[in-house]
């Protein structure tokens, strides 16, 4: 064994081993089976976990529950499939079902194989490095910190997840930035009355916060919260609603719109009060849509209902802005942007939502009265002795509304509606989940982020992962980018572009300044999560040379690595990101602080290695160390967690690492705990307590009333840049709907509906499944057990009505066919839970050797999509994650 | 003094929690559950509603499995716990055939969870910790060893963790409860009657000790 | 609708098998030895053929008790079942306990007969635990609530008949070997299809109407997947043949042997296929709340 791995054994059991020595003990950490990062702790007997359980004293996940994966997550930990050792490919033949026939070899040989490639690379172009990575099982805070963290010193922007992000929370991610200063959205379900849910399952075992909401919207369901679904499937979220009204897929935005034009001009209650200090409702703007802005400062302005007076912005004597009228500056003539908006939705009539999405137009009514009535808009509550505004109902979705062709407007139209309601970071209302504002840990006073008023006086997050949500960069290129993200600036880093077979034109027309010449993949299966696999194959195997971190092989490290690299499995590894990310690690609303962190049951199998170490190895190795110390020690500590990072400074005092310093993960952890929260309270002592709580305020949960920001109503920069961002896309032979950038939320149809035949009569959705984690729960035992017990998870779901005109039998088998040709066969199971044009199939269909429980169960409806830039949103590059397809072929069940 | 469970459907979310952790508690092996969930559907729309019903032993006061055991194997304790002993029962399986809620298992052999990869140490270390012996009727024991214990150090069922059966403290809805039936005081007692609960096939004539509500 | 998916399981009307599937088949079996040995044993001590009280004899205790222990899980423990708490309430104690009893006092009465001591107590003594014997399964399927098909008054009584029927069968063959044939156990023989008969029908057509799960075992055993071994297996063997051929023989005299001989056997294989259909097609009802509408659709 090297010494490196000595050398961190060593470390663990300075801190670990007594404790390993006892015959039995629980030990506290995080789950990591999902994103939502449950706080556990776990029994070992011997060695050997035996028991998993939430932990009740925390408010961090479902007080002392846990969803099935994470029980399950004993047998993962111990699957005999696991990789323990690095591993080179010895089959030169790449390609799906292609078998590696790995080799074992030592670390040593492994990493510098990987660094002379990745050098090699680097002397060309850093950019040529492509990698990609998912909060999935594993994963969860890692890959957004140490693992992007690296690449991001490495200098590459090659940022190409693929299912994460585009099919995931690409709008939504981007948006809820600039609403909601956070990564994500979630109802304040302590407080509010009513939610309308589209298009996500968080609280029935799905979405964010994944437990936890469970949790929660069962206790606010006891207390008398409405849940009103609008899904294609009624099994999911539909099963636990008041109301579940199935909705035809990608026809949300035509709701969203006519709800917020019957807020405005039909009932005309909304909350006025926000829209004048909260949002650029007051930002005045031209006929042409753009800000009139104040000579030579360029500053957006705004009319003083008080004074009668066009001010700057950021005036300090501005007290009423007005957000109706019409002015005039300079002689140009002029109206608030909410004015204009007012009008720009007048179009959107129910009846015409109702056309789109097959939702009865009276449902929709009823549906807005619900909304504006339950808002109590004015209202204000007492928490903690602080008053603040009370919203207490919202519109919230996730996957389901956003990853659609027309996801940045479907999304926005969304956030709109809560606008107008004004319940955004308020009281009951929708909150930005994970952590937004914090004022300080009360032992330290350090751990501290807040939003701000950032650029044009919007709304920006004080803590943040990936590149800066706004402003947005300013478009560039093309050929700065492998996956485009430098013309389409706005919207998140990472887009699927590459994964697509027209990829190989838009490069050549991008002028190719590089090719990729590295894939990394961190716990991700990009092969199974994008479309279709084919696809994705074609590009993997243009690259020379692909490499992984993950603790068990699948499709895609089979498929297409040389190498893999044997991560600890969550069980047992040590990562301090687990704990300081933005996602879901953090108790919702105005539960108290938890910081957990996931911390070792046990000794790590076999070689397996912490991803920190094996990083600051290859960091060292590709003489980006001083870079990459850098990015930890500026997020850690909270100086700049986002990635345009200045060059490293060995002038610069630090607090957790120096640019040079060789620490180890353990090391790094143990400094960053002591810095955050104290000398006293590093990894030993957390080791033995468990995490850190200390109270929520209620600035901290409901902080919007304390921060003076606006949140948009009206996307001024899309007008702005439609131009610049068409032109540099035409260059690189995109051919978008560029119409899509437009400052207000607008109607476009989905290209699901406007670019297939209507002969492709059915819509298929792959909802998450709550025992799964996307698709690679079902290598696991426990899980098998219960999904082929549940007629929902492995079958494909189909419309009882529509199978009966279709003479397709429940347990029969069916051929769905894309317009492309693609099939895809299995056995349906007839419901009446889901909309009668819709199909919806969950993960699965694997065939890896590393996965061999998982081969067959269930299938892959991704196979069934195929993507271009047609299906992918011009703006924040979501995909159509909604396939069309046709029975080609019935049999019925013997 | 009658142990009983309590399940609220309108909380419950169908996620198979209980019943990993109760597969996980017991070590149960391969394709043996003590606890399940009935999932289907009934009506259609506008009014169709998915079912999700979590089931175990329901304890019963008129335990027929009781009554047609041959060997006393299975038997019902004063506290109302249905259990059965594994060194008594003869396999003989009248009692699985005889329960009319169908919540028994014939463990007749082990499968190991990864098959031809054999044994991990979690079903190596659940052979010493938790047997079950093969040729044996095995069910849902209403986390008796729990229960038991955690009385003996002074905790009290339903409300402390250690003293609580497993399936109830996992669950992420908190859709479950447990308690004593015959303390018209204690919180199951209370909620049964809020909540007009009732058991699963009344009808049967079983009395079941574990209720639902929102049937 | 009918249990076919694991899916399904006490959602829908979900068949019994794990008396009747795999291992479970060996209780069919070992239950029709023990109570047509009985049976056998019975009969034959009315037309004193001491050969067939024998033969019954071994068929229930050689055949039908051995095969019965090795149904159980745990073959070893069996004596459990005679010495504990179980026999105040199970009707497997109980059987196994009079099957035993039916054993030792026929042996004890046949092993004196030899030595020509006829005994009458310990015949009554046997064929007293040899009524239980023959019995006990039916009060056992009776008492399943869960399942119409069993949960019926007259299960006793078809299950009697029927080992009954066995036994005369048995009775004939071995007479037959033994060339005692008895008039008065031909006669019984020849009109018994007619009274077992008479009791399916009672039987059949009181659990067509005992509710959902009666009405679909009814038609899965009278018209669906089990009407293979019913009409065939049970009336046509059963009671077709026999009837038909005894009035051949009524009217024209002597019956030839190798019928003679064929009738009982055809008799015995329709006893097993009814017992198969009463243990095949036993189907418990769902336990959660069931509508019928959802599924026609499906
Ligand atoms: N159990 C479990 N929890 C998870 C995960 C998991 O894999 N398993 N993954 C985590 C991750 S990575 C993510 S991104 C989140 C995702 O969390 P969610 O967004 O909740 O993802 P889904 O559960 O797929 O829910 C999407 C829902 O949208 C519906 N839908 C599809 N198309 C449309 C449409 O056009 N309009 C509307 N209104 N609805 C539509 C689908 O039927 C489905 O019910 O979950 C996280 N939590
Ligand atoms: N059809 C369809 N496609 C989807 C989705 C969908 O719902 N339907 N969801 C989309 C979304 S939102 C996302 S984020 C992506 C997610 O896509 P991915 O995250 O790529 O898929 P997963 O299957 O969650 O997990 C990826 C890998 O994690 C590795 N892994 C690492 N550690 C562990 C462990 O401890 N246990 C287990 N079991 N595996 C481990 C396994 O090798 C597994 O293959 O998929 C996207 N694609
Ligand atoms: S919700 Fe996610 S993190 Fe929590 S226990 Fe389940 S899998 Fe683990
Ligand atoms: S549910 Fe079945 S097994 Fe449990 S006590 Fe009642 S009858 Fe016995
Ligand atoms: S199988 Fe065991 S517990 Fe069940 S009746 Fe027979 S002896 Fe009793
Ligand atoms: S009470 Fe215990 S044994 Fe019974 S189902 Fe729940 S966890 Fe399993
Ligand atoms: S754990 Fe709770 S919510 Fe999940 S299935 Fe069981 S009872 Fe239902
Ligand atoms: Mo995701």
């Amino acid at each position: 064994m090297s010494d490196m791995i000595a050398k961190e054994k060593e470390q663990y059991r300075k801190i670990f081993g007594e404790r390993d020595k006892s015959r039995e003990y629980w030990g506290y950490s995080m789950c990591s089976l999902c994103y939502e990062q449950c706080a556990i702790r776990a029994k070992v007997v011997e060695g050997v976990p035996v028991a998993m359980e939430g932990i009740p004293e925390s408010d961090a996940g479902a007080r002392g529950g846990l969803c099935a994966k994470g029980v399950s997550g004993i047998l993962d930990n111990l699957n005999p499939n696991r990789v323990l050792y690095p591993l080179k490919r010895t089959n030169p033949k790449k390609g799906l079902h292609e078998d590696p026939k790995w080799q074992r070899i030592s670390w040593d040989e492994a990493l510098s194989i990987i660094a002379e490639k990745l050098n090699a690379a680097k002397e060309k172009d850093p950019r040529s490095v492509v990698w990609t990575h998912t909060p999935g099982p594993t994963g969860g805070m890692k890959c957004m910190i140490t693992v992007a963290g690296y690449f991001v010193s490495f200098g590459t922007n090659s940022y190409c997840t693929g299912g994460p992000g585009p099919q995931c929370g690409a709008a939504a991610h981007h948006i809820g930035a600039l609403t909601n200063a956070a990564w994500d959205v979630f109802p304040d379900y302590r407080y509010c009355n009513y939610v309308l849910r589209c298009g996500g399952n968080e609280g029935s075992g799905g979405g964010r916060h994944s437990s936890e909401s469970v949790y929660m919207q069962a206790a606010a369901k006891e207390r008398g919260m409405r849940l009103t679904v609008l899904d294609p499937v009624g099994y999911r979220s539909g099963a636990k609603a008041d109301e579940w009204i199935p909705i035809l897929p990608g026809t949300d935005l035509a709701v969203m719109l006519s709800i917020a034009n019957q807020i405005v001009n039909e009932i005309g209650v909304y909350d006025e009060e926000f829209l004048r200090h909260k949002t650029n409702a007051c930002y005045l703007i031209d006929d042409s849509q753009v800000y009139v802005r104040e000579q030579g400062t360029h500053k957006p302005l705004i009319y003083d209902e008080a004074d009668g007076m066009i001010k700057a912005y950021d005036d300090p004597s501005l007290t009423i802005p007005a957000i109706e009228g019409e002015y005039s500056f300079n002689g140009k003539k002029c109206r608030p942007s909410f004015a204009i908006l007012k009008e720009h939705l007048k179009q959107y009539t129910p009846d015409w939502a109702s056309e789109i999405s097959t939702i009865p137009a009276k449902k929709i009514r009823q549906i807005v009265q619900d909304l504006v009535t339950e808002a109590k808009i004015g209202s204000t509550i007492e928490i903690k002795g602080v008053k603040v505004p009370y919203r207490p109902a919202c519109v919230v979705g996730y996957r389901g509304i956003q990853s659609h062709q027309n996801g940045f407007h479907t999304y926005a139209a969304m956030q709109q509606v809560n606008t107008l309601l004004g319940n955004l970071d308020m009281c009951g209302g929708l909150l930005g989940s994970g952590a937004v504002r914090c004022k300080g840990n009360p032992w330290t006073d350090h751990f501290k982020f807040s939003p701000y008023a950032g650029f044009e006086g919007m709304l920006t997050p004080g803590f943040w992962h990936s590149r800066t949500p706004w402003p947005p960069l300013k478009p560039s290129g093309p050929g700065k980018s492998i996956n485009f993200s430098d013309i389409f600036s706005h919207g998140s880093a990472t887009r699927g572009h590459v994964y697509t077979n027209e990829w190989e034109e838009l490069w050549t027309k991008a002028g190719r300044p590089f090719e990729p010449e590295v894939f990394f993949s961190y716990n991700g299966n990009i092969v199974m999560n994008m479309h279709n696999p084919e696809e994705v194959e074609r590009f993997l195997l243009k690259i020379p040379f692909a490499f992984a971190i993950q603790p068990f092989n699948n499709e895609t490290s089979e498929g297409f690595c040389d190498i893999v690299l044997p991560e600890t499995q969550f069980l047992e590894s040590l990562d301090i990101a687990s704990g300081f990310g933005i996602h879901y690690c953090y108790p919702a609303g105005l539960d108290d602080w938890c910081f957990h962190m996931r911390m070792p049951l046990t000794e790590p199998k076999g070689e397996s290695r912490n991803v920190q170490d094996i990083l600051f190895d290859l960091a060292e190795r590709t003489h980006i160390r001083p870079s990459y110390n850098t990015f930890l020690e500026n997020y850690y500590s909270l100086k700049n967690t986002t990635w345009e990072q200045a060059k490293p400074d060995d002038k610069k005092a630090f607090n957790i690492i120096g640019p040079n310093e060789k620490l180890t993960n353990i090391e790094l952890a143990d400094r960053t705990l002591k810095y955050n929260f104290g000398e006293e309270h590093g990894l030993e002592w957390l080791r033995d307590n468990g995490f850190v709580r200390w109270e929520k305020k209620t600035e901290e949960a409901y902080w919007r009333a304390f921060i003076e920001a606006r949140s948009p109503v009206y996307y001024p920069l899309l007008t702005e840049e439609r131009e610049e961002i068409a032109k540099l896309g035409k260059k690189a032979g995109f051919n978008m709907d560029w119409n899509h950038y437009t400052s207000f939320t607008t109607y476009f149809p989905s290209s699901l509906f406007t670019a297939i035949k209507p002969e492709y009569d059915l819509f298929v959705v792959s909802p998450h499944d709550p025992i799964c984690t996307y698709c690679s729960s079902l290598m696991n035992p426990y899980i098998i057990e219960f999904a082929k017990r549940d007629p929902f998870t492995l079958n494909i779901i189909m419309n009882a009505k529509t199978g009966k005109k279709k003479n397709i039998q429940d347990g029969g088998t069916v051929t769905l066919k894309n317009p492309s040709g693609d099939k895809l066969t299995g056995t349906v199971k007839l419901s009446n839970l889901i909309h009668p044009q819709v199909i919806a199939i969950g993960g699965g269909g694997g065939w890896a050797k590393g996965r061999p429980l998982a081969r067959n169960m269930g299938y892959n409806s991704n196979k069934l999509l195929r993507l271009n830039q047609y299906f992918i949103c011009p703006i924040t590059g979501t995909h159509e994650i909604t396939a069309r397809v046709k029975v080609v072929n019935t049999e019925v069940s013997k | 003094m009658r142990w009983g469970m309590l399940i609220n459907l309108d909380k419950c979310i169908s996620c198979y929690a209980c019943v990993a952790k109760c597969k996980q508690e017991h070590f149960l092996p391969k394709d043996v559950l003590w606890a399940k969930i009935l999932v289907s559907e009934t009506g259609q729309e506008p009014s169709v509603k998915k079912q999700a019903y979590p089931v175990l032993c329901n304890h019963c006061e008129d335990a027929i499995c009781v009554q047609v055991c041959p060997t006393g194997a299975t038997r019902k304790n004063e506290d109302g716990i249905v259990s059965i002993d594994p060194d008594k029962c003869v396999g003989c399986r009248s009692c699985l055939v005889a329960c009319p809620y169908q919540v028994r298992t014939y463990h007749r052999k082990r499968e190991p969870f990864f098959g031809y990869q054999g044994l991990t140490d979690f079903e190596r270390i659940g052979d010493k910790l938790y047997p079950l012996q093969t040729g044996t009727v095995v069910k849902c024991n209403f986390c008796m060893e729990r229960v038991h214990g955690g009385i003996k150090q002074g905790l009290i069922p339903g409300v402390d963790v250690d003293a609580t059966p497993a399936c109830v403290i996992t669950c992420p809805a908190k859709a479950r409860y447990f308690g004593d039936l015959d303390d018209p005081t204690s919180e199951i007692s209370v909620l049964i009657r809020k909540w007009n609960a009732a058991p699963l096939r009344p009808d049967f004539g079983t009395k079941p000790s574990v209720y639902y509500a929102n049937l | 609708m009918i249990q076919n998916k694991l899916y399904e399981f006490m959602t829908r009307y979900t068949p019994q098998r794990e008396w009747i599937e795999a291992h479970g088949m060996l209780l069919w079996i070992s239950t029709f030895f023990v109570e047509i040995g009985a049976a056998t044993f019975f009969v034959a001590s009315i037309f004193n053929n001491m050969v067939a009280m024998l033969v019954g004899l071994l068929i229930c205790g050689v055949l039908g008790g051995s095969l019965h222990v090795l149904e159980l899980g745990r073959p070893l423990r069996m004596w459990r079942i005679l010495f504990s708490s179980g026999l105040k309430t199970s009707w497997i104690s109980r059987g196994m306990w009079s099957v035993s009893l039916f054993i030792g006092f026929g042996a004890l009465y046949l092993g004196l007969a030899v030595t020509s001591v006829k005994i009458p107590a310990l015949l009554i003594a046997a064929n007293f635990f040899g009524f239980f014997s023959m019995i006990y399964l039916g009060f056992l399927l009776s008492y399943v609530n869960g399942i119409a098909l069993w949960n019926s008054a007259l299960m006793p009584i078809l299950i009697l008949s029927i080992s009954i029927w066995g036994g005369l069968d048995i009775l004939g063959l071995t007479s037959m070997v033994t060339g005692t044939v008895s008039d008065g156990a031909v006669f019984l023989s020849r009109i018994f299809p007619l009274i077992i008969s008479f009791i399916v029908i009672c039987y059949l057509v009181g659990i067509r109407y005992q509710g959902e799960s009666g009405r679909l075992s009814f038609n899965e055993i009278v018209f669906k997947t089990g009407a293979k071994v019913f009409w065939i297996g049970f009336v046509l063997f059963g009671v077709v043949f026999p009837v038909v051929i005894t009035l051949v023989h009524v009217f024209n005299g002597s019956m030839p042997g190798a019928i003679r001989g064929i009738l009982p056997v055809f008799e015995l294989g329709a006893n097993l296929s009814l017992r198969y259909c009463i243990l095949k097609w036993a189907i418990y009802e769902p336990i959660i709340p069931y509508e019928n509408s959802t599924t026609q659709l499906i």
